[in-house]
């Protein structure tokens, strides 16, 4: 999806998920590209139900569940990184599974 | 889809936190000017962590996590906590 | 508004089961008794949390049953759900004797006593009539002859909750109405509601709103939110109509 964007690789460095409820979650842009995450609209051809997340939701699969937002309504691309909405309240920047990074200091 | 309760379903983790009824102290949204008690406003419980609701204009007065040890309280959606010192 | 002492923090602490009693296929209550127990009012509740032998911790609202009266005893009254983390092991798994951590009382918001007078109207939905059976058992016990009405909706006769003690309070108080609605399954002969809870059936059941009455509802959301509603609809003031919902899940 973010093929389709134009953007300067040198600047935009983190992308931001925005979801309903006014919920954020940060990623480092590398974790959403090559194929690594992508947005689903539908589970086993019907439409993603709400409380799955619907009607988009973010699959990044080498995340924590969290990073992988539910009801997502767009990706801003920024320069800097900033906590999204769980982040800022003690969980990890990253999460990493495979680390543990579930919480801050983790 | 989240679970919306009421603010009295919030008041176990923030009586945690401060010494007093959490249900009936007065709130005044710093989004839209109104005043509520917190047992008269919405909460939405997450596995993650809690976040209360204001009834009118649904900005997040307060969202808290209990994480490893520490309670992470963010409370930036509040202008004024009217808190009965009296009970 | 007498003074009281200041709650204070709460703490979790362990209370200890002394009794339990099958309410319904569904609900169970537990009575326990606790080291530390400052005193609660009818329509409050507790948290209770489990630990698993891993460390994973899952915590629940129950609201309390038993009246202020039969303190220091406390009595929850909780529904099974067949996905929860946590009521199964309550209504399955708890012995008398066994240990439940807990912490309360909570929220001092969803409370009538007798002082607050009335009228009172007092809606339910499912195990809702937790916290609103704790008020009508406070004011059985104080005496109260404050103007009562319950409208209590169940899916059918076996669901509803403590059912023979409501009918023992209805006919021995000219001052309270127990009215039901069954909205799935109706015995032969019937003659209360078996309809979903609407506007109409409010506007029957509930006191005039020039009475003024002091209203609690307590319930799944979409049913508080739809009683909720419909109160407001006949003319009722917000500010009068208190609300406590339950998640369908119980995740909290």
């Amino acid at each position: 999806m973010l093929q389709q964007v134009e953007y300067d690789p040198n600047v935009a460095r983190y992308v931001i998920a925005f979801s309903d409820g006014g919920y954020t979650t940060n990623l480092p842009l590398a974790d959403v590209l090559g194929g690594k995450a992508w947005v689903a609209f539908s589970y086993e051809g019907q439409p993603l139900a709400p409380e799955h997340g619907g009607p988009a939701r973010l699959l990044v699969p080498h995340l924590y569940f969290w990073k992988s937002a539910k009801w997502v309504r767009g990706l801003r691309l920024v320069d800097h990184d900033e906590p999204g909405f769980w982040e800022s309240l003690g969980y990890h920047n990253y999460g990493d599974p495979w680390k543990e990074e579930r919480y801050q200091g983790d | 889809m989240e679970n919306k309760l009421d603010g009295n379903a919030a008041a176990g983790t923030l009586q945690a936190i401060f010494p007093f009824e959490m249900t009936l102290v007065q709130a005044t949204c710093a989004g839209c000017g109104t005043t509520n008690a917190l047992g008269a406003t919405a909460a939405y419980m997450h596995g993650m962590g809690t976040i209360v609701r204001c009834p009118v204009c649904d900005t997040e007065l307060i969202r808290v996590a209990h994480v490893k040890g520490r309670y992470f309280l963010d409370m930036r959606g509040v202008r004024v906590l009217q808190i009965s010192a009296e009970a | 508004m007498e003074r009281r002492t200041l709650p204070g923090r709460l703490t979790w602490q362990r209370g200890e089961v002394v009794a339990t009693e099958q309410e319904t296929a569904r609900a169970q209550s537990i009575t326990l008794a606790l080291p530390t127990w400052m005193g609660h009012r009818a329509g409050q509740h507790v948290d209770v949390r489990l630990t698993a032998e891993d460390g994973y911790q899952a915590e629940r609202s129950y609201s309390i049953a038993s009246p202020p009266e039969e303190q220091p005893r406390v009595t929850l009254t909780v529904e099974r759900l067949d996905d929860g983390e946590v009521s199964p092991y309550l209504t399955d798994e708890l012995r008398v004797g066994d240990k439940l951590e807990l912490r309360g009382p909570i929220g001092g918001y969803f409370v009538w006593e007798a002082s607050m007078g009335g009228p009172l109207l007092l809606v339910a939905g499912g195990s809702g009539i937790v916290p609103l059976m704790a008020m009508l058992r406070h004011r059985a016990a104080v005496g109260s002859t404050v103007a009562t009405r319950l409208l209590y909706s169940s899916r059918s006769y076996a669901d509803i909750i403590y059912r023979d003690e409501l009918e023992r309070l209805d006919e021995a108080d000219q001052m309270l109405e127990v009215v039901h609605t069954l909205t799935r399954v109706q015995p032969p002969g019937w003659t209360d509601y078996h309809r979903r809870i609407d506007t109409d059936m409010l506007r029957e059941v509930a006191w005039p709103s020039d009475q003024h009455p002091l209203m609690y509802i307590c319930g799944p959301t979409p049913f508080v939110e739809t009683a909720a509603a419909s109160l407001v609809t006949l003319g009722h003031e917000p500010a009068r109509i208190k609300t406590e919902r339950f998640g369908p899940t119980g995740e909290a």
